[in-house]
């Protein structure tokens, strides 16, 4: 746990918590005013959503308040690199998947993760992208006969 | 007394008479070699290994894909254990305490004897809990079945209140996180009224935000991003294994902190919120206390290896307890079993030892089988981890992410859930860095719609009377329980107190 004398309030552990939470209880409150809180003895399907929502604001609001003394602090850098290349991988994943099934899928896949890290080459990537396309097709298709679309239809 | 004796030990050759075929052995071993496989790769704890590997048993008839899932299981366990020793990284949160004196042990060229006193501790722990899950779990399914909805209700607070006193941290921030996953599991079609509750027309949420992509994003490709974030520098230092077998005087320090440690997990692991990682916290922190010289703890003391390696072991096992008599699961390990029982068609709860009693004592039998398999694979073949160790992680979580887009696809055949998982993996990475500990929101989550119906239920029943919680004593004792749990949580003694138990690394 980091503890700072005085952390610029930026770097606030509560604050960032503080405001997530907030925002989301905001949120379910306004996207569920619509549903019916129905009755004391028959409850709606908005009831719990809203007392959730409550719950939420509420302690988001406590914590913001909180973190004007609490100590605890965050490294705020954001690694873009890997958070870019990981989930894009694995939206490309999902769309050459969809159009071309699971070979393809993968070797895009690998293709765009694999540079997470710098200093892997393009080498590393295609080998490790077609090692891995004939492993899972090996194990999921073949020997477990999974309903797996390997290729294009 | 002793007539329930006799039935528990017929009920269990019976449950050994279904699991101890010789396909379900085998796929009982096959379990606990990939479990272990995937357990001991650095970085990937229980729930990210049993969700990539559950395509695996999909095509298995619903008894050997249980067998083959309690071995999973267990393997991921006891890999766990392997890392944290060998090179001082767990595997995953309940082998944290391992890393201080196993690590320890290991540099002084004792791994051999921090591996054996490992296992052999992990299967004596098995052997008793799987002994207590088949002698509480009949009598507390008789309990279960005469609770009504506000007791289920009262019972699923008590659950969630406990989570969040034992987890890590800030105890507002994991409350608030509770919240959220309760709000989450709210997410698709409202079962009493039809109607979709924030799905903005998407069709792929109109059914819920499925378990397996929630839980894989926070925990396995979050988990992949905050690595590689931390660098993913050079390759590991592998300690060297000399002799296998721990020497007479090692063995005589690890007993008492075996029994002890056996102990304490079996009582924590059925708590709601306990499990393996408070288990062996726990375990830690005794035998640290009871110590003549406590000195000799973080410089590889055998006690600091034996003790929380059973106590995991024994909370592994009898968080069992609360999914199989009242299909509520402790911990989010267990949510995800849940999970995998319920795509095998198999509802766990009061029912299945009733109806299914070839399920519900194969199973607990199954659970001994694993951890014997476990020890006999483990020891052995440990040099095969170790080369498993040695892949270097720049190649390694490639690979991850493969296992986990096509685990999760699998499970519905929906490449929505990848997205589901993609978007809660960087929701958890964003959690990691404003420290908010994901576990009281995964549990929240599963736990949601059954606090919603059950809630729902109680005022029904009462005609819209919020006192129904009060007047029926479990509920109430449950209720109270959880007031008391928070009110002590919050005292500042016990606050530091907690705060050091977590800080013990």
């Amino acid at each position: 746990m980091m503890e700072e004398r005085e952390p610029a309030l930026a770097r606030r552990a509560d604050l960032w918590a503080g405001l997530l939470f907030a925002g989301l209880g905001a949120f379910a409150l306004v996207v569920g005013a619509d549903y019916s809180l129905g009755t004391a003895s028959r409850i709606g399907p908005g009831y719990v959503p809203r007392l959730l929502g409550i719950l939420m604001a509420g302690l988001g609001a406590f914590l913001v308040l909180r973190s004007v003394w609490t100590r605890e602090s965050i490294d705020t850098t954001v690694a873009w690199r890997p958070v870019a290349l990981v989930l894009g991988s694995l939206v490309a994943f999902a769309v050459v998947f969809e159009a071309s099934g699971l070979v393809p899928g993968i070797l895009v896949l690998v293709a765009i993760a694999n540079f997470a890290v710098p200093e892997n080459r393009w080498t590393t990537a295609v080998t490790l992208g077609a090692i891995l396309a004939f492993f899972a097709w090996a194990l999921f298709v073949k020997a477990l006969s999974l309903p797996l679309p390997v290729w294009f239809k | 007394m002793s007539a329930q004796l006799g039935d528990l030990a017929q009920n269990l050759m019976f449950g050994f008479s279904v699991a101890a075929t010789a396909q379900n052995l085998f796929f009982c071993l096959i379990g606990a070699l990939l479990g272990t496989l995937v357990g001991v790769l650095p970085g990937l704890g229980p729930v990210a290994t049993i969700a990539m590997l559950l395509p695996i048993t999909f095509t298995l008839p619903p008894v050997a894909a249980l067998i083959m899932l309690a071995g999973l299981y267990y393997g991921a366990q006891y890999g766990g254990s392997t890392t944290a020793i060998l090179v001082n990284i767990p595997g995953e949160s309940s082998s944290v305490v391992t890393c201080i004196d196993g690590h320890m042990m290991a540099r002084n060229g004792r791994a051999g004897s921090a591996l054996a006193i490992a296992a052999l501790g992990s299967f004596f722990a098995g052997c008793v809990s799987t002994a207590v899950v088949a002698l509480f779990s009949q009598p507390l399914v008789r309990i279960a079945g005469s609770f009504q909805s506000p007791d289920y209700f009262g019972l699923l607070v008590f659950g969630m209140v406990a989570a969040v006193v034992l987890a890590q941290g800030s105890i507002v921030r994991s409350v608030a996180m509770v919240v959220l996953g309760l709000f989450l599991g709210l997410i698709g079609t409202d079962i009493a009224s039809g109607q979709t509750r924030f799905t903005f027309g998407i069709s792929a949420l109109a059914d819920g935000v499925g378990f397996v992509p929630v839980a894989m994003g926070l925990f396995g490709i979050a988990e992949v991003i905050s690595s590689l974030e931390r660098g993913v520098g050079k390759t590991q230092i592998i300690e060297k294994i000399s002799r296998l077998w721990p020497t007479r005087e090692e063995a005589r320090q690890a007993w008492p902190a075996v029994l002890r440690g056996t102990g304490i997990g079996s009582l924590l692991g059925v708590l709601p919120g306990g499990g393996a990682l408070i288990s062996s916290f726990a375990s830690y922190v005794i035998e640290k206390k009871l110590a003549k010289d406590p000195s000799r703890f973080g410089q590889g003391a055998v006690e600091g290896v034996a003790g929380p390696e059973s106590a995991n072991n024994a909370g592994a096992q009898t968080s069992f307890i609360p999914v199989l008599a009242m299909g509520i699961p402790p911990n989010p390990v267990m949510a995800l079993m849940l999970g995998a029982m319920t795509i095998h068609g198999i509802v766990p709860g009061p029912k299945v030892m009733t109806e299914r009693p070839d399920l519900f004592w194969g199973m607990i039998a199954s659970m001994w089988l694993g951890n014997l398999m476990l020890i006999i694979i483990n020891l052995p073949l440990i040099g095969i981890w170790v080369k498993f160790l040695q892949i270097p992680y720049r190649w390694l979580y490639s690979i991850i992410l493969v296992f986990c887009c096509i685990g999760v696809y699998t499970v519905n055949n929906t490449t929505a859930d990848v997205l589901i998982m993609a978007v809660f993996g960087f929701f958890g990475y964003f959690l990691i860095k404003i420290r908010c500990e994901p576990a009281p929101l995964i549990l929240g989550f599963i736990l949601g719609p059954m606090l919603e119906e059950n809630f729902r239920r109680s005022l029904i029943v009462s005609r819209g009377s919020w006192w129904v919680f009060l007047e029926r004593p479990i509920c109430a004792g449950f209720l109270a329980l959880s007031l008391v749990f928070l009110l002590v949580v919050l005292l500042p003694g016990i606050r530091r107190g907690r705060e050091e138990a977590f800080k013990e690394e």
